[in-house]
């Protein structure tokens, strides 16, 4: 089940729906007390440092059969001082609707919301080797001249990539890498051979 | 045949020197789920309804369902190489297939590809399957016919160039062979003609496309195949394919006619795919929007305007129905939608009379316009005849005592029924046509016994051929009834029946 969980593209359709609403109200909650930054950074931490090390806590806290009032007292256990209160409150409203199955939907609409209302954008950088740091913040400087907006940049490493990179803003990606240049030439290349042969069928066969 | 290697070398190596580089930019999404012929995609936020997308494995959908948070795309092709977490990428154009004189004499699935084994098609032009039909200032009515070849279609309900002609019936009760006699009385007419099958077996296609190529129709005719065993997206465009590739014809001028066999399962297809993609089923489950699915597609066989060139396509979509249940949806969509309707029938079918037209409710909204002069003039009636016919054999059936009026009539009948019987792939010529039925209609078959009528209307034309060619001549020509023309083909009967007997 967390293996699952863990890929962007499984269709779950109940967390995709409710995320953004709970997203909204979390946002709105916490955009009174102003310190909206660093419980998206709890946020971020408590589904990556948290959920992602301790699997068995997350499938427990989804888990329908344990009564809401456990879950609270767990998390009260685990979380009470060391979390933002207004972010430990929302998560036993959470728990009390029975939503915390749908924590990364949550997470994702949130982090996405917070995205469009500072304008910021994010941009996952794929290339065959690590970048270096250097080479990330000349990388970003670049990529924010060219959207007039802040760039959050996320890297992954592909080795098939070969080199060159590929950026991704949102749905759509920018292929300057080396293998996709070499199949773009490939398509090419046998598009125009298919042509020649064509017209030239009866000189080219000898 | 061989292959020069290094020329084709070198015209490689000058792509690779011209080749600059440019960086790729592409709308994606990712494959969220894959179903039997369907994907729902998560992202492609731009798509546009219609769109091609394209899948890793090289093979191509369309973008059929824009949801708040996903894609629904019909895969047109094999959908078992898809897999979740696959980039899905929008290609921004619509489905488009070969088109002109490459096509024709092939047999093609949906997307233009060779099914035949006769190498790719060479075209250089391409059409897109989705087009909106053209408006009225663009038509003209009906006025030329489309010469079927079969005497009782052509006699009874005419069809014109530019109409759209259901063929409706049970299984076997010869639908398709009405079609396929069709096409091939277009040999050397100009006519180019393209036959659509969907969901049929293989076997069967075979079959048609044999009887085409055997009776010399396959130099003029495109065959678009999205067997059984096609996905249901194939199915579903089929019809569509076809129409671009014959619109092409039309909008340059020329003259097609396009046959679906049959709507019935591309509507089934039709269902599948939408009840996938979750739209609410309505009544027999069929999505509410079949109807247009039907309606679009007929729109586009029209009779272009003389400055657009007066081209037309010519259709005749066949239905399939279950014993003879015409007021079910699809059947009951379709004649509302076609400018008439050749209703075929299993108890004539067993009875002999082939085709095996119901002359009652068969009609053809265009009438006579779609008929030549001397054909109106011969066959005017008919049709009512006929009908009137049908009603006193029930009656005479009861026993009772008639008298000399009636028996005459029912007499005239049975010859008439007898003379429109007509072999399969034996198409008629008009001039044959108008003087076999002149002498059914106006009597000089009343002396014939009913089972000599056929052996009579062979005899009767291999004279004519034989003896009075430049008769026949003259009817094509005037395409008239004049008083002359009249003389002479009833001298033509009365000298040949005093060699009858």
């Amino acid at each position: 089940m967390s293996e699952t969980q863990k890929n962007d593209s499984v269709f779950d359709d109940e967390s995709m729906h409710v995320g953004p609403i709970y997203a909204k109200a979390l946002l709105a909650a916490v955009g009174s007390s102003g310190n909206v930054d660093s419980i998206m950074e709890q946020f971020h931490s408590l589904i990556h440092d948290v959920f992602d090390r301790q699997p068995v806590l997350e499938m427990a806290l989804a888990n329908p059969k344990l009564p809401s009032e456990e879950k609270i007292r767990v998390l009260d256990k685990a979380f009470a001082g060391k979390m933002d209160a207004t972010l430990l409150t929302f998560l036993k409203v959470v728990s009390r609707r029975g939503r915390l199955n749908a924590i990364r939907g949550i997470y994702r609409a949130a982090a996405s919301l917070r995205d469009d209302a500072i304008g910021r954008v994010r941009v996952v950088v794929t290339t065959a080797q690590q970048l270096d740091a250097t080479a990330i913040s000349s990388l970003k400087v670049k990529l924010e001249t060219l959207f007039k907006k802040e760039v959050a940049i996320t890297t992954k490493v592909d080795a098939t990539v070969l080199g060159g990179l590929i950026v991704r803003v949102g749905d759509m990606v920018f292929d300057g890498s080396v293998d996709g240049q070499l199949k773009l030439l490939k398509k090419a290349t046998l598009a125009k051979a298919e042509i020649a042969i064509r017209e030239k069928l009866s000189s080219l066969a000898s | 045949m061989k292959f020069n290697s290094d020329e084709i070398a070198s015209v490689i190596q000058a792509e690779i020197q011209q080749y600059g580089s440019t960086i790729d930019v592409r709308e994606v999404g990712t494959v969220l789920e894959v179903g039997d012929g369907i994907a729902r995609v998560y992202g492609l936020s731009n798509v546009m309804s219609g769109e091609m997308v394209e899948f890793p494995s090289g093979v191509t959908g369309l973008a059929f369902n824009l949801e708040e948070k996903s894609v629904g795309v019909i895969i047109l092709g094999d959908y078992l190489s898809i897999k979740e977490g696959d980039e899905v990428r929008a290609l921004g154009k619509l489905l488009s297939v070969p088109a002109g004189d490459a096509v024709i004499g092939r047999v093609l699935d949906p997307l233009g590809n060779p099914l035949d084994g006769k190498g790719p098609v060479n075209a250089t032009i391409t059409r897109p399957v989705e087009l909106i039909a053209t408006g009225v200032a663009e038509r003209q009515p009906v006025h030329e016919p489309l010469q079927t070849g079969i005497k009782a279609i052509d006699a009874m309900t005419p069809i014109g160039r530019g109409q759209r002609e259901l063929i409706i019936g049970d299984r076997k009760t010869g639908k398709t062979a009405v079609a396929i006699d069709a096409i091939v009385n277009q040999k050397g007419k100009g006519v180019k003609c393209f036959y659509v099958a969907i969901g049929q077996k293989d076997s069967s296609v075979a079959l048609v496309i044999d009887a085409l190529e055997k009776n010399g129709a396959m130099d003029f005719t495109t065959v678009i195949v999205a067997g059984a065993s096609a996905p249901a997206p194939l199915q579903y465009v089929a019809p569509y394919a076809g129409t671009a590739m014959a619109e092409h014809f039309m909008y340059n001028g020329g003259h097609a006619l396009i046959v679906y066999d049959d709507l019935s399962k591309q509507a089934v297809a039709y269902r599948q795919l939408s009840l996938l993609m979750r739209r609410p089923p309505g009544r027999e489950a069929f999505p509410g929007d079949v109807f247009y699915c039907h309606s679009r597609l007929l729109e586009r066989s029209a009779k272009l305007s003389k400055a657009l060139g007066g081209g037309s396509i010519t259709s005749l979509p066949i239905i399939e129905t279950l014993e003879g249940e015409v007021s079910a949806y699809i059947p009951t969509n379709v004649i509302s939608i076609t400018d008439g309707q050749i209703y075929l029938q299993p108890d004539l079918f067993f009875a002999g009379i082939r085709p095996a037209m119901n002359v009652g409710i068969s009609v053809s909204r265009v009438g006579g316009n779609a008929q030549i002069k001397a054909m109106k003039k011969v066959a005017g009636g008919l049709r009512l005849d006929l009908a009137s016919f049908r009603e006193l054999e029930a009656f005479a059936q009861l026993g009772t005592e008639l008298d000399p009026a009636t028996q005459s009539k029912l007499d005239r009948g049975y010859r008439m029924v007898e003379l429109l019987k007509q072999a399969q792939y034996q198409p008629m010529d008009v001039a044959e046509q108008i003087i076999s039925i002149y002498a059914g209609t106006r009597g000089h078959l009343d002396e014939i016994a009913v089972d000599r009528v056929r052996d009579f209307e062979i005899g009767l034309l291999s004279f004519v051929r034989d003896r009075k060619p430049d008769l026949l001549v003259k009817i094509r020509e005037v395409a008239d009834l004049t008083p002359e023309i009249e003389e002479a083909i009833k001298s033509v009967i009365s000298s040949f029946k005093a060699s009858f007997r």
